[in-house]
């Protein structure tokens, strides 16, 4: 029983960690520019696309497909910003949001003309697939590998929002862009600095996803973003710690659910997870860490 | 140094500032006054790129300035100590002074110029790894003008640094750009408190409703009874 407790606590910690990556990539993008970028998933599905591409022409080397994956996700954030965001920077929230729902669909469409609306098949190597064993137990080494990744991530996160120039940069420019330009910081610079990450953590979590999905296909992304953003709104939409937060307390919540509820009633899970985020969000309308808005600053 | 010709402000339909013509020479300190919503904080903002110049022509050292970007232009050395300090309040008084370095690439001059307003602004160090929300006001406004010094300024325009604060955090500022005027930094200072501004600068204007009713030595502003009396209300002297 305790083995099936642990394997189930790797389980939820390895799910938490793909919404957390996820959540983070919305929220940092949020935080310097307003943006709830729904086209975030499809980030994902173009680093799937690129890796299924890599493996049919026969690149099987993981040490080529994987980065390769994660780089074409990062040039896909840095795209949407050029070609989609940047002209509608200076325009209302809803136009940002509606120009984010554009580009998601303009992907998604494209994936279905060329690739077809069939999930395609990816080979995965068969070590993703093996397990390591933690005596008696055995753990899929994708939920190691997820775990750690997402833990490293996040203290390399950490590390450049504090140490560096940009990543002070980029905190500031969360509360007072016009303030940053004044110390003589590119507004420009800084945003795409806040792409390049979102989509790096998303090319993260994105060789995971195909991990555990083992096939593409044009909506692969949304569902998993759609579950980030209600971890990033449990946490407290726009902060980074929060996405952390609001990414595991999901994980950990489906996981349990999925675990403690009898079979007869556990396809309501979803439904019931989403029941108690309400009923979080009813006594803390911010989120788990989100701040109050302040009235009555000058912004 | 900076030469504003005929510069006109708007936001939409909105005229801020209407025809505003002024000149700063290097070494100089110059006082901008007028009452509330005069147009004194479009005006340094349309100087910095902040506020749209919807007319006119701004130079710095001759360099035609107008609309370029705020990045741009305070790297070319002049910047502003915003309205309301707009300190980072989440970074911590050492991140904030980092940020106001970040436009320059010469790494000991930086950590030189962070020992010299540490030495002048002794109360950041004390709280240099203090997050700047618990600072107090005073001691916000006088990171804020650390954090503007920090990029090496050829020009320093102040906005209200006296604003909200107790009359002798007031002497303290005022103190401090004295201070700054004896190194012969050159400073537009923009103030409510009109007597204390004209004790520190050399030359004054005076606008209302987005003009300029005076323009002139700081001396001779004070002696002149009307224009202290209508647009600053004020006694002159």
């Amino acid at each position: 029983m305790s083995d099936y407790i642990l394997q189930q606590a790797f389980n939820a910690l390895s799910v938490g960690g793909e919404y957390a990556l996820l959540a983070l990539g919305l929220a940092i993008v949020f935080s310097v520019m307003n943006l709830v970028n729904f086209a975030h998933g499809d980030m994902i599905t173009v680093g799937g696309y690129a890796m299924f591409l890599l493996l049919m022409f026969g690149v099987r080397d993981p040490l080529l497909v994987l980065p390769f994956g994660v780089l074409m996700t990062v040039a896909a954030a840095l795209l949407l910003e050029r070609i989609a965001f940047k002209p509608v920077r200076n325009a209302s929230p809803t136009t940002g949001m509606l120009t984010a729902f554009g580009a998601s669909i303009v992907i998604q469409n494209i994936a279905l003309i060329f690739g077809g609306s069939r999930p395609k098949a990816v080979p995965t190597a068969d070590w993703i697939a093996s397990s390591i064993s933690l005596g008696s137990v055995q753990i899929p080494i994708v939920q190691v590998l997820e775990t750690g990744v997402t833990i490293a991530a996040i203290i390399g996160l950490v590390a450049l929002l504090r140490y560096t120039t940009v990543g002070l940069a980029m905190r500031a420019a969360a509360k007072d862009v016009p303030t940053v330009r004044l110390m003589g910081i590119k507004a420009d610079r800084v945003i795409l600095t806040a792409f390049a990450i979102s989509g790096f953590l998303a090319g993260l979590a994105g060789i995971f996803i195909l991990a555990r999905r083992g096939a593409v296909d044009p909506f692969m992304g949304f569902a998993p973003v759609l579950k980030a953003f209600v971890a990033a709104v449990l946490g407290g939409f726009g902060s980074l710690p929060g996405a952390v937060v609001g990414g595991f307390a999901l994980g950990i919540a489906e996981v349990t659910l999925q675990v403690v509820l009898p079979q007869e009633i556990a396809g309501f899970r979803d439904a019931i997870v989403f029941f108690l985020i309400g009923v979080v969000l009813v006594f803390r309308p911010q989120g788990i860490l989100g701040e109050r808005p302040d009235f009555g600053e000058k912004s | 140094m900076l030469q504003l010709e005929n510069v006109h402000v708007s936001y939409g339909p909105i005229k801020a500032v209407r025809g505003v013509s002024l000149e700063v020479k290097g070494g100089e300190i110059v006082a901008l006054l007028g009452p509330n919503g005069a147009g004194k904080t479009s005006l340094v903002s349309s100087v910095v790129g902040l506020a749209p110049t919807s007319a006119g022509k701004i130079r710095l050292d001759g360099a035609d300035i107008t609309g370029e970007p705020t990045e741009r232009i305070v790297t070319r050395g002049i910047t502003l100590t915003p309205e309301g300090r707009r300190v980072f309040a989440d970074l911590t008084v050492g991140e904030n002074l980092q940020l106001g370095a970040a436009c320059r690439k010469d790494r000991d001059g930086v950590a030189e110029d962070l020992e010299t307003y540490l030495e002048l602004f002794p109360i950041l160090r004390k709280r240099y790894a203090a997050r700047a929300r618990m600072l107090s006001g005073g001691e916000q406004q006088m990171l804020a003008i650390a954090r503007s010094l920090m990029s090496r300024p050829k020009m320093l325009m102040l906005d209200e640094p006296s604003l909200g604060l107790a009359p002798r955090v007031v002497d303290q500022i005022f103190e401090l750009l004295h201070g700054l005027r004896s190194k012969g930094l050159t400073m537009l200072l923009v103030e409510q408190n009109a007597n204390e501004a004209l004790d520190l600068a050399d030359s004054a204007y005076v606008i209302a409703s987005g003009s300029l009713v005076f323009g002139g030595k700081a001396a001779d502003l004070k002696a002149s009874g009307e224009v202290m009396e209508m647009y600053l209300g004020l006694e002159g002297h």
